[in-house]
């Protein structure tokens, strides 16, 4: 039996039945994946904060650039990942003009205004171009995580992900119903699996029969409209057909019992953290996104400034709150790194080396949309760590920083939004 | 698109063309931009490739519109013009700022004008929750969708509407659940068994009976001793007769025992009595004891409608019995009563005890019915193979024992000369088969029980018991139970001191024997009221009725006072519900305590359970409890106990499943008989097509579909699952159809076409109720009748009166006066100790109901500005400090001629709005009035303009702080037209109280307190000294209002954004009402009328 690529999956699949994966590198796997070259997947995470950053205690200095650069203030709680993360100063969205929206157009890069006819319009965001071509061999092609009112967190309408046609993607607003989704049991027998499998068909078949009846007679826009059930149809399709692949290979096993219920804050960000680590390490999904909360973060603080005031920071109070929040955020997000460093793949490295972490707003801080918080961590897009890079001009468009990271994570595409080309600057 | 818009354009004119305005900027703007921009950005010199000396001035593309963008950008940023190059002045740079952001907002809304074009829609998420309300009867929290709306856009705007693959795994999900739970409501047996029997038949005959023998008996005796006293009056039997008498002195019957002594007087075998003695027990001491209540029964009235338990004479009532038919299976079985309690009757007789014949009572139930309004009570029974089959009813405790029954009978009689006043009255008696239909269950629990284990034990145990053993340590220096160390000890010592009194206190106090009182941070803080399999506390168990409860709506009721001083804003209790654990708490209602401890009140309040939503609710006093800690800190160092008490429960309650004729969610079963005898797969699919029918709201789904649907309902029958689970998977499917989901309007011509009827049904209801058309609308739009102006016009008045229009009320209120914020951040109730959460709940509702009030009522729009009348309940008739309203209903109260309130600028909710929940934000409150009520809305705030540095370490007034505002022409172009309205409203607190001074401090600085001045000038306008002047003032002009709540009815009631089309319906619109003064309901009809509300 030719083994052309050896991965877990493939693992998985030859045994059969289920594997706790922590367990792997304990049974010798290390050794016999290094008779091999391995080539571990690539994984990107984006993580989005909402209304910005202090910009006074977050940015390292514009003049105190390379690897030597002195960690300010925001960022201190991630000293002992430094030489693992690079800070890009210089990237915005040049069409954003939309001061509370931190996450709509993060990822997109698009004109609000483009299409005559209509108030609002997106494109598709990095992660589901990522998720078109990294997704495909996972359950999921990606996860997306949320937080309760997002819009009072200064993410903006809709969501941070959007699919191909700009139609928002919805996410997981509550830890314990994502836990269930990536990790729970199916006590189901097989055949009988088998059967509802048949049974989600006809059920597909039946609606499809009734839009088909809708959409005679409609007018284009509608059409239009329709085809979002239509392709909500054919995505459950795609995932019928996966389960079907993956119906003898059982969820994977959560490494940690289901989140308490009513996690805010602070230990929602972090509960949802440990769930991301999860999901990469079972390789459930290699694509994630998460509208992270800012004003139940403030709460969980025992913060009383409200998020939007915080945002509007001045010296005192609010400055003060809005920094605790930078502290809490670089807290929670140096945990994540580390986890990532701790999770071993099959070949020993750690999936912190296959995965990208991009971290970041729309907002830079209070109003501010240019000069967008950007902090991209992992090795899973090949970019030089360690680095505080000013990219020179004032308006180097966002979308090539994920261009770049696309690339970089083997999601060969031409262009991204509005993007113009990689960041050179960037590449080790 | 450009193609849709040149071939609407026959249409176009046919409303009136040229309404289009033209995002353009006028010539004389281009003096500015040679002055200050054309050196660098000229033909010659492009620099940052910018050409700006043949820049057109008229912004009809996304391209001139984003090159313009990126111009207002530059000087927003302050980047442009550079620093070293010529600077315009602060005035003229604003204007041009302002010019230019209203521009582009005109030139955005132009460009992105849908052209009168509906993008369809789908249920949004309030709307599917009625529908599925209206369909199926039961009420599901659909929290799992995800919200609506966005981008500023309302929450019926087609074209914000998403679909996506979980949101439709979600509706399959939710419409399983909405079927499961439809079948648990609504399933019937397949055979029905019942009896009814009314009470009377059996009680009345009877009695009636039985009295005429006692006429009978009693006038036989009065014979036969008129007959011996004629005997004994003989002279000749004077003598015997003194003997007789002087036997027994003073009994007069004792003559008629010796009769046969007294010659010629006749035996009372002639009379028909056996004996003397016979006669005697027959015909007095019955007519003495027994016939009074007997005739007492029989003359009152309700003898003849229904039949009074009585006591111990059984040739009364003094139990009802009834039998289960012997042909009836063995099974369980439900009874159920019709039964009254009597007004002159002491509650301790309203029990009514029920159980088998020559047994022992099986239950005992309150009766709480009057005769005015009998109540329904069910009790299950269970009929087994060769038992009982015979059951009785009789009053609790007259049948104890015989001696205790006739000695209670004894004691009225002496006292009355009849008998115990009748206490309980039956209407009649039903048993049926209750196989699949749920039974309806009521328990009341007296609280103290659970209360004093629960405060008792954790005094004896933890703070008596272990001071006690805590001193033991601290003499002996002997580890005791539960303190292990002398550190523990001391710990122990001082909590008793701290809580010990506290505890104390409420035990001693004689209220806790008959009910609990509510306290503050610790000893008793909130009564719970439990339903199976839910215990209230872990301290005692319950015996609970039944193990479970099934979903539906169920009764909770409480019976509460308030304590005697109390003082009023504390007199509210607080129904929350709770998951899990015990601090889990979300708030359902308050409610105004308007009963003391002497005359409690009942309060109830009807929930809604669904299978997975909680089985515990819980009372408290309203408050914030934050300040629990820092109250009872207070209280006991002033006072050395916790704050006193301000509420006491007697008892609570639960009723429920209510049944759909006392249920608010009537609908009918899904599952409809086989009356035409049809196969059992040809019943199914008449359930299915039925159904389908109706959940695509009178739209035909088509053979092909159906076909799919029942073989869904094959596969599962074959699979062996019963009849109606099979029937589950497919109408689950129905409810995440397209059919279901969107609300398709097909039109594939170019131009526009009137709606049908059914259509124009469907539109307008989802309008005015948020739900689908009812029966009456479907039969209208059938018969082709709707679309009369006549009929619509009737149709609408009619649905705005009905309750379901209070969805359209919250549903589009909330969105255009943009209530969202007043969730967006927590008060500060320590700032604002009133302003809890169900104070704010109140002002909340404040705005919904003077809405519905003034829409119905038909008032002018214009109160909402200015009113001399508040709707308020007791709760915010407290905050606002008006005297004597009470109670938890809204309602119209007259304002005193100075009151700053009524009218939307004077509602806590609208000004708490414009806070941040501590301070108030007169920005947040000047660009408010600027949208909704001046209809100005200033344009977005603008990314990038450089923040203002601040002075620190001072502290500044309200107006001094914000004076910044006024120094950058980026600022003042929005700003000088916002703040000075803002600070209008200054006499208001953030939480919307009367104020006329503000104190602000600041730690490590100091105090400052500065006289409020809401003194101002509109921008280009007119000056106000206070805010009565600014109300008037904005009162006076209620166009702009009018023209801003007709572009919102538009956008709501048509479910696209108001663009330039719809001027000459707006104006229309406004011009109709202004006919009526402004009548609200007048926008309404007048758009519902309109040809664009009826085309598509």
């Amino acid at each position: 039996m030719s083994r052309p690529e050896l991965s877990r999956r493939h693992f998985l699949r030859a045994a059969g039945t289920l594997i706790a994966l922590p367990a792997l590198t304990s049974m010798g796997f290390k050794a016999f994946a290094a008779e091999k070259a391995v080539t571990q997947p690539k994984r990107m995470v984006f993580l989005g904060f909402g209304y910005g950053v202090t910009n006074e205690t977050w940015f390292p200095k514009v003049t105190d650039t390379g690897a030597s650069y002195a960690l300010p203030e925001g960022l201190a709680p991630l000293a002992e990942h430094k030489k693992d993360f690079t800070v890009v100063q210089g990237l915005s969205n040049k069409f954003s003009d939309e001061a509370h929206w931190g996450s709509t157009f993060w990822l997109t890069g698009a004109n609000r205004y483009s299409e005559p006819g209509q108030s609002f319009h997106n494109g598709i965001s990095a992660d589901q171009v990522a998720a078109a071509k990294l997704g495909m061999d996972t359950r999921y092609g990606s996860i997306r995580l949320d937080c309760a009112n997002a819009v009072d967190s200064g993410h903006g309408p809709g969501s941070m992900a959007w699919d191909a046609r700009g139609k928002p993607m919805a996410g997981h607003e509550n830890p314990v119903a994502a836990y269930h989704r990536l990790f729970s049991d199916e006590t189901m027998p097989l055949a009988q699996r088998q059967a509802l499998l048949a049974q989600q068909r006809s059920v597909l078949d039946a609606v499809l029969e009734d839009a088909a009846r809708v959409r005679r007679g409609l007018s284009r826009s509608d059409v239009d409209k329709l085809d979002e059930y239509f392709q909500s149809v054919r995505d459950i399709e795609l995932r019928l057909s996966k389960d079907e692949q993956w119906l003898d290979r059982p969820k994977a096993r959560a490494p940690f019992p289901e989140p308490k219920p009513g996690l805010a804050g602070k230990d929602e960000i972090k509960v949802m953290y440990d769930l991301i680590v999860a999901a990469l390490q079972t390789d459930s999904t290699r694509v994630l996104t998460y509208r992270q909360p800012v004003s139940a973060l403030l709460a969980s603080l025992n913060i009383k400034v409200a998020s939007h005031d915080m945002s509007h920071y001045s010296p005192g109070e609010r400055m003060e709150a809005a920094q605790k929040r930078d502290l809490e955020q670089s807290r929670l997000l140096a945990g994540l790194f580390t986890k990532l460093k701790a999770t071993k793949e099959a070949d020993g490295s750690s999936l912190f080396d296959h995965t990208t972490v991009a971290y970041g707003s729309n907002i830079r801080t209070i109003h501010y949309l240019d000069n967008c918080p950007t902090l991209i961590a992992g090795g899973g897009s090949g970019i030089r760590l360690g680095q505080h890079v000013v990219l020179q001009g004032k308006s180097t468009p966002l979308c090539n920083l994920w261009l770049t990271l696309l690339q970089g994570s083997g999601a060969n595409v031409a262009s991204h939004g509005d993007s113009n080309g990689i960041i050179k600057e960037l590449k080790a | 698109m450009p193609l849709r818009r040149l071939t609407l354009l026959p249409f176009l004119a046919s409303l009136a063309l040229g309404a289009t305005p033209e995002a353009r900027i006028d010539e004389k703007h281009r003096a500015f931009l040679k002055e200050y921009c054309v050196e660098c950005h000229n033909a010659d010199k492009q620099k940052g490739k910018l050409r700006l000396d043949d820049i057109p001035f008229t912004l009809d593309t996304v391209q001139w519109a984003d090159r313009w963008q990126k111009i207002l950008n530059q000087v927003n940023s302050g980047e442009m013009p550079p620093e070293e190059a010529k600077q315009p002045d602060k005035t003229a740079k604003a204007d041009f700022l302002e010019m230019l952001s209203d521009t582009l907002v005109t030139a955005r809304k132009t460009i992105g004008d849908s052209r009168g074009l509906i993008t369809m829609r789908r249920l949004n998420r309030r709307e599917y929750k009625n529908t599925l309300r209206d369909l199926l009867g039961v009420d599901l929290p659909v929290n799992e969708l995800p919200a609506d709306g966005g981008a500023g856009a309302f929450d019926t705007v087609g074209s914000s509407l998403f679909m996506s693959s979980d949101q439709f795994e979600r509706y399959l999900a939710l419409g399983r659940q909405a079927i499961d739970e439809h079948f648990i409501r609504f399933s019937q047996p397949t055979k029905t068994l019942k009896i009814h029997l009314e009470a009377e038949d059996y009680a009345t005959p009877r009695i009636t009976k039985f009295y005429a023998e006692r006429v009978d008996c009693h006038d036989r005796y009065v014979a036969w001793t008129t007959a011996v006293d004629a005997a004994a009056a003989k002279p000749e039997n004077a003598a015997i007769v003194a003997a007789i008498q002087a036997e027994k002195k003073g009994n007069a019957t004792h003559r008629y025992y010796q009769w046969k002594r007294i010659p010629g007087a006749p035996s009372p075998e002639k009379f028909g009595f056996i004996d003397e003695i016979h006669a005697d027990q027959q015909g007095r001491r019955n007519w003495v004891l027994s016939a009074p209540q007997q005739r007492a029964y029989l003359d009152h009235p309700a003898s003849k409608t229904g039949s009074f338990l009585t006591y111990s004479d059984v040739f009364a009532n003094p139990y009802q019995p009834f039998n289960v038919p012997s042909n009836w299976p063995a099974g369980k079985y439900t009874v159920r009563i019709r039964i009254a309690a009597t007004a002159n009757t002491p509650k301790a007789r309203h029990f009514v005890e029920f159980g088998p014949m020559q047994g022992a009572p099986a239950s005992t139930h309150e009766v709480t019915g009057s005769m005015e309004q009998p109540q329904l009570l069910e009790f299950p029974v269970e009929i087994v193979k060769g038992g009982s089959r015979g059951f009785f009813l009789r009053e609790r405790g007259s049948f104890d024992s015989n001696e205790r029954a006739l000695e209670i009978f004894g004691e009225a009689h002496r006292r009355n000369g009849v008998g115990p006043e009748f206490a309980l009255w039956i209407d009649w008696i039903e048993v049926f088969n209750s196989d699949g239909t749920p039974t309806t269950f009521k328990e009341r629990r007296e609280v103290e029980l659970h209360a004093n284990r629960m405060v008792g034990g954790t005094y004896d145990g933890y703070y008596k018991g272990g001071n006690e053993a805590a001193k033991a340590f601290l003499a002996t220096g002997k580890p005791q139970k539960g303190i292990p160390d002398a550190q523990e000890a001391k710990f122990r010592v001082k909590v008793f001191g701290q809580h010990g009194p506290s505890f104390e206190r409420y035990l001693n106090d004689p209220l806790t024997k008959t009910g609990a009182y509510l306290t503050i941070q610790t000893v008793h803080t909130e009564e719970v009221i439990t339903l199976p399999p839910y215990q209230p506390s872990g301290w005692l168990k319950t015996k609970h009725e039944v193990e479970s409860v099934t979903p539906g709506e169920y009764m909770l009721r409480f019976r509460i006072g308030a304590v005697k001083d109390a003082p009023k804003e504390r007199r509210f209790v607080e129904l929350g519900s709770r998951k899990s654990g015990d601090k889990d708490f979300t708030l359902l209602q308050a409610f105004q305590v308007s009963g003391t401890t002497d005359e409690p009140q009942t309060i109830e309040v009807s929930v809604n359970l669904t299978t997975d939503s909680p089985r515990t609710f819980v009372l408290r006093e309203k408050r914030d409890v934050k300040l629990d800690q820092a109250l009872y800190d207070a209280a006991q160092k002033a006072t050395g106990v916790g704050p006193p008490s301000a509420l006491w429960i007697d008892w609570v309650e639960w009723e429920g499943p209510l049944k759909a004729q006392k249920s608010k969610t009537l609908s009918t079963s899904v599952l409809t008989a086989n009356t035409q005898g049809l196969t059992e797969r040809d019943h199914a699919r008449e359930i299915i097509a039925k159904f389908a029918l109706r959940a695509f709201r009178d739209k035909n789904p088509g053979a092909p579909y159906l076909d799919k649907l029942v073989a869904l309902y094959d596969a599962r029958r074959k699979a062996g699952v019963t009849f109606e689970s099979a029937l589950k998977d497919p109408l689950s499917v129905i409810l995440a159809s397209p059919g279901f989901l969107y609300l398709a309007e097909p039109n594939e011509e170019k131009t526009v076409r009137p709606l049908n009827d059914n259509e124009l049904a469907v539109r307008l209801s989802y309008f005015l109720w948020s739900a689908p058309p009812d029966d009456t609308l479907l039969a209208l739009a059938r018969a082709g009748d709707l679309k009369k102006p006549a009929v619509l016009a009737r149709e609408v008045d009619r649905m705005l009166a009905s309750p379901k229009a209070d969805e359209f009320v919250r549903g589009f209120v909330y969105q255009w006066l943009g209530l969202a914020r007043l969730d967006f951040f927590q008060f500060d109730t320590k700032q604002h100790r009133d302003f809890d959460d169900s104070t704010k709940g109140a002002a909340r509702q404040e705005v919904y109901e003077t809405f519905a009030h003034l829409l119905r009522q038909k008032e002018s729009l214009n109160k909402l500005i200015k009113n001399d009348q508040v709707y308020v309940n007791g709760l915010l008739a407290n905050y606002y400090g008006l005297e004597g309203i009470s109670g938890d209903g809204f309602r119209k109260v007259d304002l005193p001629k100075d009151s700053p309130r009524g009218g939307l600028l004077g509602m806590a909710a609208i000004l708490a709005m414009g806070s941040n929940g501590r301070d108030t934000s007169p920005v947040e409150r000047g660009a408010w009035i600027l949208r909704k009520i001046m209809h100005e809305p200033p344009p977005p705030a603008p990314p990038n303009v450089p923040q203002l540095n601040r002075l620190e370490n001072k502290i500044l007034s309200t107006r001094e702080r914000l004076a910044a505002h006024q120094e950058q022409p980026q600022c003042a172009q929005c700003h000088r037209k916002i703040d000075p309205i803002g600070f209008g409203f200054e006499n208001f607190n953030a939480a919307g109280k009367w104020r006329t001074s503000e104190t602000y401090e600041k730690k490590g600085v100091g105090t400052k307190t500065w006289p409020i001045d809401p003194a101002g000038t509109f921008y280009k306008g007119s000056s106000f000294k206070d805010y009565f002047e600014l109300r008037d003032q904005l009162a006076s002009k209620p166009e702009k209002f009018a023209r801003g709540f007709s572009e919102a009815l538009v956008e709501y009631g048509m479910g696209r954004p108001f663009g330039f089309l719809d001027e000459p319906l707006a104006a229309e619109m406004i011009a109709q009402a202004r006919a009526q003064d402004y009548q609200m309901a007048a926008f309404i009809r007048a758009l519902v009328l309109s040809e664009t509300f009826q085309t598509k």
